[in-house]
């Protein structure tokens, strides 16, 4: 496989930093008053979560590190590629990302007249400037999907559920993002965890159904594709049974899946967390099994027969 | 305008890799990077076995699919069926590796993108067939304009009944096998 840990990588950046968009702007329309907490990180982090991507993928190129002149033909080379089409949603994305971010903290506001203008400015459009970054980030959590969809040379991705699976993935893992963050920013300012913790009780039950959808797409995704091209048979097999097989069990089924299935049931059936900084186990493992999925679904990949 | 294809007869080819070693001596490639693969398989069980050769290069295809994935457009197709790519806007992101179903393409580290079979595109332009179609000592490839009826390839097409390979992935590819 051509493509290795920078791309996996950055797959995984990008949907993280796209779901973690999707779960503030979701938080602050639900209007509940628990979520302020996940608007704030969400906003925070989702900018530089994305933006951390684009080394990645600079990392991976070959004449484009040497030769940086020539990435302005990603704007307007061929408009058919899917990476076109990255190029320009992670462009607009990410400033918009930032600024919403920028606006979350007091500090980076030097008192010039630009600063302050620019400042106000954006929080005068700070609505319309979640809904165009809400529409982005959708485009950038479903096109890293498409990127690798329409290679029809490979079984594994040449399926209309991959798309689907790298959407819920970036939701549940941009959601776990935020948690995390918020969680984390919260001990650091010496907060009650336990308090916290019950914080989290409505946002694990909604957690709780994407994972399960999750699981579903998983599921579906290997099935059908197990039952594909003799190639197809074996990519899978080398997911469930193959030299990936320790990755994807304990990697992706026990850490992104039933790790934090177990913790939100008991939550959800005693009523109660689990125990102070719960989250952290169960939304780090989430985060986890979405870098595992993505390095798994490039690894696994093998090109269709020709003989 | 020419339409640039390629027969190979199978029932012929015994897997020298003469074809090989021609395309690496006329694009001056290092021993490691091949433009054209033999792959090769065996059939039936002993002492019914056989052994088949199956050289397998850049197709040339018409709905190329690693043009269309490039985001720079460095990966075009010309007007005469060849597929190319120009070095010099290439950013080596690999989308066109992985696009491409014949895995055609390989990564050149030295000069940061890929390569392939270019059906010497420079001996052409002079009317000599490619390294590879001379090189074979059975005489398997045949090179010529696919688009004229009475040319050798397009005869050879029909009165051999040659097929793509793999003709379900969509790309349309160029050469043509005779099995």
């Amino acid at each position: 496989m051509t493509w290795g840990i920078w791309i996996a990588l950055y797959l995984f950046l990008a949907g993280v930093g796209a779901g973690t968009f999707i779960t503030a702007a979701t938080a602050e329309a639900l209007r509940r008053p628990e979520s302020r907490p996940l608007v704030r990180g969400g906003l925070l982090i989702s900018g530089p979560l994305v933006a951390l991507g684009i080394p990645c993928l600079l990392l991976d190129l070959g004449a484009g590190k040497t030769n940086p002149w020539r990435l302005i033909w990603l704007y307007a080379g061929n408009v058919q590629s899917p990476m076109l089409w990255g190029t320009w949603l992670l462009t607009l994305f990410i400033p918009v990302a930032l600024l919403l971010g920028w606006l979350e903290v007091d500090f980076l506001t030097p008192p010039w007249r630009g600063v302050t203008a620019l400042r106000g400015m954006v929080r005068r459009h700070r609505t319309l400037l979640l809904q165009v970054g809400t529409l982005l980030a959708l485009g950038v959590a479903i096109y890293t999907g498409l990127l690798l969809g329409v290679v029809h040379g490979f079984p594994l991705w040449n399926t209309s559920i991959l798309p689907m699976l790298f959407f819920i993935s970036a939701l549940s893992t941009g959601l776990a993002a935020v948690v995390v963050f918020s969680e984390i920013t919260a001990m650091t300012a010496e907060r009650d965890g336990v308090a916290l913790a019950r914080q989290y009780f409505y946002v694990n039950q909604v957690h709780s159904a994407m994972i399960i959808t999750e699981t579903v797409f998983i599921f579906c995704w290997l099935f059908i594709v197990a039952n594909g091209s003799v190639t197809a048979a074996q990519s899978v097999a080398m997911l469930i049974s193959g030299r990936y097989s320790v990755l994807f069990w304990i990697g992706i089924v026990f850490f992104g899946i039933v790790d934090p299935m177990l913790i939100y049931i008991y939550e959800v059936v005693m009523g109660k967390p689990l125990m102070p900084y719960a989250v952290l186990v169960s939304d780090g493992s989430v985060l986890l099994g979405g870098v595992i999925l993505r390095y798994l679904a490039i690894a696994a990949a093998l090109p269709v027969v020709l003989t | 305008m020419p339409r640039y294809g390629m027969v190979i007869d199978l029932t012929k080819c015994v897997g020298c890799n003469a074809c090989t070693v021609a395309c690496q001596m006329e694009w001056g490639l290092e021993p490691y990077e091949h433009w054209i693969r033999v792959l090769s398989s065996e059939d039936g069980v002993y002492p019914a076995v056989t052994r088949r050769f199956l050289p397998v290069q850049c197709m040339h295809c018409e709905r190329p699919t690693c043009v269309s994935v490039c985001p720079t457009g460095a990966s075009y197709k010309r007007r005469d069926g060849l597929v190319l790519i120009d070095q010099a806007r290439c950013i080596g992101c690999k989308y066109c590796m992985v696009g491409c179903p014949y895995q055609a393409r390989i990564f050149n580290e030295k000069i940061g993108v890929p390569e392939k079979c270019r059906f010497c595109v420079h001996r052409i332009a002079k009317g000599v067939a490619p390294a590879c179609v001379i090189a074979c000592p059975v005489e398997t490839r045949t090179f010529g304009d696919l688009s004229d009826p009475d040319s050798e390839v397009s005869r050879l097409i029909i009165q051999k009944k040659a097929a793509q390979l793999r003709p379900d992935l969509g790309n349309g590819p160029n050469i043509y096998y005779i099995r």
